[in-house]
């Protein structure tokens, strides 16, 4: 085992445990904080995180390119005819 | 938000069109991307997607503007749902494992190196995304690719907000590992 104290390990731990929430923006303020701080101090953990947020960055990059605009136009076109026709169209499915 | 009331029944076809217009066209780009997620078909997903705005219109005079992403997410799970009951079982698991995500990249300023070892990583997560057990691959579609927060996934797939926290630990856990098996991060022991 390396010379990691109690301490440090609960701390890694937390961290461990807050971190998706942390990254993904979805922890409360004073978790972040902590995080944030954690981050800061120590490397591994620090290391980790960089490859979450690569891991986050590259699946955002993935999907980036598929917005199908030709789709959207239809959808927004059926969606104005639904207004116009008081849901009455043509498509209306079921 | 609530700052509106919600649409009133009388002068139901303006009122009901007013409100379509204000809570639910603004999130069609949304749920276009969340039903490609669910359907993976593009054809299936814009027929998703129109049977979910009509069934909003219908319902619209009783939406009380409050969260209507949410609302909306709700609204396309159960009409994904129904329309999976009235086909054949086995269409939901087709395709399952095919990966027609493209690496479409312009040029930027990076090293060619850079963006060699990007490439790769990127090709890595992708692969790993695929090979993930369905549950977890949607939930990180829909949180990662799609945008949605951890409320709104669980709106999209009618489960608890803390399966989709772990579901996506587990599945961003597999990614790295993933990663790790590549050489493209370095290994280390903790968690």
């Amino acid at each position: 085992m390396s010379l990691m104290s109690l301490t440090e390990m609960v701390r890694c731990l937390r961290t461990s445990r807050a971190l998706q929430r942390y990254l993904d923006g979805e922890a409360d303020d004073l978790t972040a904080a902590r995080v944030a701080a954690h981050l800061e101090e120590c490397r591994r953990c620090g290391l980790q995180a960089q490859t979450y947020r690569a891991i986050k960055q590259a699946l955002r990059g993935s999907g980036s390119g598929n917005v199908d605009e030709l789709a959207l136009h239809r959808l927004r076109a059926f969606s104005g005819s639904l207004t116009a026709s008081g849901g009455n169209s043509d498509d209306d499915p079921r | 938000m609530t700052d509106r009331p919600a649409a009133p029944s009388h002068d139901r076809g303006s009122t009901s069109s007013a409100a379509f217009a204000r809570y639910v066209e603004p999130e069609i780009a949304v749920l276009y991307r969340v039903a490609s997620t669910l359907v993976r078909q593009p054809a299936d997903a814009q027929d998703l997607v129109q049977d979910t705005l009509v069934r909003a219109y219908r319902a619209i005079d009783r939406f009380d503007g409050t969260h209507p992403r949410a609302w909306l997410l709700t609204i396309l799970r159960n009409t994904h749902r129904n329309r999976m009951r009235t086909r054949l079982p086995r269409l939901l698991t087709v395709a399952e494992h095919q990966d027609s995500d493209v690496l479409d990249r312009g040029g930027d300023p990076r090293s060619a190196e850079d963006v060699v070892v990007d490439a790769q990583f990127e090709a890595v997560v992708v692969d790993a995304l695929a090979a993930l057990p369905t549950m977890h691959r949607v939930v990180v579609q829909l949180v990662d690719v799609d945008g949605l927060s951890y409320a709104e996934a669980a709106d999209a797939l009618g489960i608890p907000r803390g399966t989709v926290m772990s579901r996506l630990h587990r599945a961003r856990a597999r990614i790295r590992t993933r990663l790790v098996a590549a050489g493209l991060v370095p290994h280390r022991s903790l968690s």
